[in-house]
């Protein structure tokens, strides 16, 4: 059944491109506004230096070193520039998904933006509550692993603990704790249920439903492929410009698989509760948005 | 010596037998001898003032994690001939009122590292003393190189080092740094330091050493002995021309052998890492194939490499080190491989060449560490330390940023290992000598710097040699006077950094173009380099640079314009600090390519790692 789900999802993100779209500029956007310290502190070290084609072709680790030195405080100000930067990327992510989730539901013809409107203060205050169980599962696998190194002890069992067992479990527990976020702000957004009663409602998912599970997990991993791909290219590939554009290739394609796994998750809530279709009138998209995919 | 190792009191009981030739040209009534596992008695020795009681990290953890060494008794032995009158009369005598810790580097008198014990009747120049000590040396915890761990399994883990009364060098007038008119040699018997290893004499080891049977025992020399009876295992080792011994014991250790040549290597491997054995011994084969080539044959027959426990690793005893490793260790990570050469390598430079560490630290670690540069990019390749993807850190690399990115204007080469600023001294022992090692070769060319390490070698093993004597060396094999070099980067603490200025050429009414380049010494180290200018028609031109001005314009004229200024472009110069200013490009060749890739491989860094933001929320 969680097969149907995908396929709808991905039926629904390719109808309306534009979504993936939007996710993928308002990441390039915000990437690109944090590299513009990196292009001129570079810029200013190496453009007369002589050295900028060798660098550019490989990793030279004493011109590296050069070059941290006399960009002075380039490395404080990307870390101070992350001060601002994610409390934003956290707005953004709370408001764009409550968006996507109000552009996905009732047939996918509904407007993003007006979702984005409506739904971002409630939905943002709904991710922090969603820290909460974040911030208990790591003490409890902190926990965990520390009763663990008392059996697991010495070498090999460090090694599993730390960085087998402990990544593992933190994963695992964050990819559930964010599905059961996902459908607690799909009721926040379409179950027109307030904010507690989302949070409380969200938790309940992983064992409400398998197929809700299934959905969330068959999407988590074509999510993690095309993270996984970029990151390798940037191992195989070095320095070249077509390991960016297909990058971008891939982090356009990895845009599509957050609508379309909003989408999923979405289908699957309306076809649970259909009762709780909402009927606002905001079916509201202008056939120009529409045309658009917005 | 004949030894015998209580596990449970982590103790080792024995005698000593010392046979000691007096080598100087006048009598000696004095014999020095270093205690140093009195290092760890308790909080007051010099070493754990200097180090606060940790080393690499170590610390001790357990209840009672002191150790010492006590001496019950110490006589002239009684049943050894060739002794004068004199001496005879003394045979039997007990010495142990007569002994006196001493502490000739910062008196300290709660420092109990060095005993001297005075002679009832002076030895005379040439003639042999034997004395019979009987000693009981309580081994601590393991914080610095020596003492006791428990295992994973919970075994004992026994690694004996600097573990006995050892005789301490005495320098005859002429060896080292003593006047060749002096009318006597002078004891070189230095305190236990935080920042030091050892100095001792060439001798020859017969050790036999009695433990738990279970035990797997691995020692320098070669095994001569063995057998069991009791419920103990007695093992015997000998050991040639050889300035210490060391040996190691535990039920745990797995046994991995392979014969390279005349060398039977040996390796004792901690259980959990078996599957890191061949490793250990494929870079010690590495090792010993290069070291034959380059510097000369390794003369032991054997080596032992031990997968030791904590603070007992990264340590070289004589045709014995101690590497380990850690569990799941990634083959692209060569900590291992380059632990191992390293220790090896003290085989030679320790080992052979034996010159006071205390004192010229870099002529043991330094050296070694040049050495280990080379034969980490000959036999992995460059960048091999660590290969990840496109990042590639090699060990010359790694050596140099030690130096240059850390404070280079401090620490001396020549000091004494005690002296240095803290912090300074791993610069000054290990990066900076092999950044001045590998600069040197890349001075003079590899065929040269060949002929001056075989020559070292074959003119100074079991010498002692100093700084000193190995500038002489290399001053021979070149016909060079080499002291601008050695005065400051050995001895001096001369810094190196040029620049490129500027480059300004201008077109001139005939067509051909005037140009003026200017260099800079940024700091007080000179050296002579080259400078390469290339034009805009793409021929080069190379001119040369002693570098001991403050700056330098060189006037050019010629058909076309200079675009570009590098100075030292085949990095030569490995001391210089700053590399990014060693060249320079004509304001309309300015190249941003590389600021433009790296601004995309950010943003596409950026993008990926919001991601993975966004996946927690």
């Amino acid at each position: 059944m969680s097969v149907h789900y995908i396929k709808t999802g991905y039926e629904r993100a390719r109808s309306r491109p534009r979504l993936a779209a939007i996710m993928y500029a308002a990441n390039l956007a915000m990437g690109l506004l944090l590299s513009i310290p990196i292009l001129i502190a570079f810029s200013q070290a190496t453009e007369l230096s002589g050295y900028s084609d060798q660098m550019a072709e490989g990793f030279d680790l004493a011109l590296w070193a050069d070059l941290f030195e006399s960009s002075g405080p380039l490395l404080p100000t990307l870390v101070a520039q992350l001060m601002w930067v994610l409390p934003i990327l956290f707005v953004w992510k709370m408001g764009s998904s409550a968006g996507l989730i109000h552009a996905q539901s009732e047939g996918g013809s509904r407007s993003f933006w007006k979702g984005f409107g409506q739904h971002t203060g409630k939905a943002t205050v709904l991710g922090m509550l969603y820290m909460i169980p974040t911030l208990v599962w790591i003490i409890l696998v902190v926990l965990v692993a520390t009763v663990l190194s008392t059996v697991l002890t010495g070498e090999v069992g460090s090694f599993w603990v730390q960085f087998v067992f402990s990544p593992l479990a933190l994963f695992l527990g964050i990819a559930f704790i964010d599905m059961m976020h996902d459908f607690g702000r799909i009721e926040l957004v379409l179950g027109k249920k307030g904010i507690m009663d989302s949070w409380f409602s969200g938790m309940k998912w992983p064992l409400h439903s398998g197929n809700a599970n299934s959905i969330y997990l068959g999407w988590m991993m074509f999510g993690l492929l095309f993270l996984v791909l970029p990151f390798m290219l940037d191992l195989s590939l070095g320095g070249l410009f077509l390991a960016f554009i297909v990058q971008q290739i891939l982090l356009l394609g990895r845009s599509f698989i957050t609508v379309g796994w909003i989408s999923s998750e979405v289908v699957f809530f309306q076809e649970m509760f259909p009762e709780l279709a909402d009927d606002t009138d905001d079916k509201s998209v202008s056939d120009a948005e529409l045309g658009q995919g917005i | 010596m004949d030894v015998v190792l209580d596990p449970e009191t982590r103790s080792i009981k024995g005698t000593e037998r010392l046979t000691w030739t007096n080598p100087d040209s006048a009598p000696v009534d004095e014999l020095q001898f270093h205690m140093y596992l009195n290092a760890f008695k308790d909080n007051n020795s010099t070493f754990m003032k200097e180090s606060g009681g940790a080393h690499r990290g170590n610390t001790a953890k357990d209840e009672n994690p002191w150790g010492g060494i006590q001496i019950s008794s110490m006589r002239i032995a009684d049943d050894v001939g060739d002794l004068r009158p004199e001496l005879l009369t003394s045979r039997g005598a007990d010495l142990t009122q007569s002994m006196t810790f001493i502490q000739p580097d910062d008196g300290n008198v709660d420092d109990q590292t060095v005993f001297s014990v005075q002679l009832p009747q002076s030895v005379a120049p040439g003639e042999t003393i034997t004395l019979d000590i009987t000693f009981e040396s309580r081994l601590p915890e393991i914080v610095a190189r020596t003492g006791w761990a428990i295992s994973e399994s919970g075994n004992p883990f026994i690694f004996a080092g600097q573990w006995f009364p050892k005789i301490a060098v005495l320098e005859i007038p002429g060896q080292r740094y003593v006047p060749a008119d002096a009318s006597k040699g002078v004891w070189n018997a230095h305190q236990f330091h935080a920042n030091s290893e050892f100095y001792a004499d060439f001798g020859t080891f017969d050790v036999t050493i009695r433990v738990p049977e279970s035990f797997v025992v691995g020692a320098s020399g070669i095994q001569v002995e063995e057998s069991i009876s009791d419920g103990f295992k007695t093992v015997r080792y000998k050991a040639d021309d050889v300035h210490d011994f060391a040996w190691t014991a535990s039920p745990d250790f797995l046994e991995f052998t392979q014969q390279w040549r005349h060398v039977s290597i040996k390796a004792l491997i901690q259980p959990a890492h078996t599957g890191q054995a061949q490793r250990h011994i494929d870079a010690a084969i590495v090792a010993l194939e290069r070291y034959d080539e380059w510097i000369g044959e390794y003369p032991y027959t054997t080596l032992t490499v031990v997968d030791g426990i904590g603070g007992s690793n990264g340590m070289e005893y004589p045709t014995l080190i101690t590497a380990g490793t850690t569990y799941g260790l990634p083959t692209w990570m060569r900590v291992l491989e380059l632990v191992t050469i390293h220790e090896f390598g003290h085989q030679y430079f320790y080992g052979l060449m034996a010159s006071n560490e205390f004192e010229e630290a870099w002529l043991d670690e330094g050296m070694n560490s040049y050495i280990e540069t080379k034969i980490l990019d000959d036999a992995y390749g460059p960048g091999s330390v660590m290969e990840l993807g496109p990042i590639k850190i090699g060990d010359i690399q790694a050596q140099r940023l030690g130096y240059v990115k850390n404070d280079p204007s401090k620490g001396a080469l020549f000091t004494r290992s005690w002296e240095y600023r803290m912090g300074d001294y791993s610069k000054a022992s290990y990066s900076k000598p092999a950044t001045v090692m590998n600069t040197l070769e890349r001075y003079w060319g590899w065929d040269m710097q060949q002929r001056f390490l075989k020559a070292y070698y074959a003119k100074w093993r079991f010498k002692h040699p100093t700084t000193r004597d190995i500038q002489n060396v290399a001053e021979e094999i070149s016909g060079e006077d080499l002291e601008w070099f050695f005065s400051q980067f050995v001895y001096g603490v001369a810094v190196v950094d040029y620049s490129v200025q500027s480059i300004r050429s201008t077109k001139k009414d005939d067509g051909s173009y005037s140009s003026t380049i200017r260099v800079r010494r940024e700091q007080d180290g000179g050296f002579p380099l080259t400078l390469r200018l290339t034009y805009s028609d793409g021929t080069t031109k190379d001119l040369e640079w002693d570098g001991t001005e403050s700056w330098r314009d060189f006037k050019l004229q010629g058909g076309s314009a200079v675009i570009e200024a590098f100075l030292d472009p085949e990095f030569k110069m490995l001391l210089d600090i700053n590399r990014l200013n060693n060249r320079l490009v004509a304001n309309d060749y300015a190249d941003n390519r590389f600021a433009r890739k790296a601004q995309l491989r950010a943003i596409s860094l950026y993008q990926k790692l919001f991601f993975v933001f966004s996946g927690l929320f």
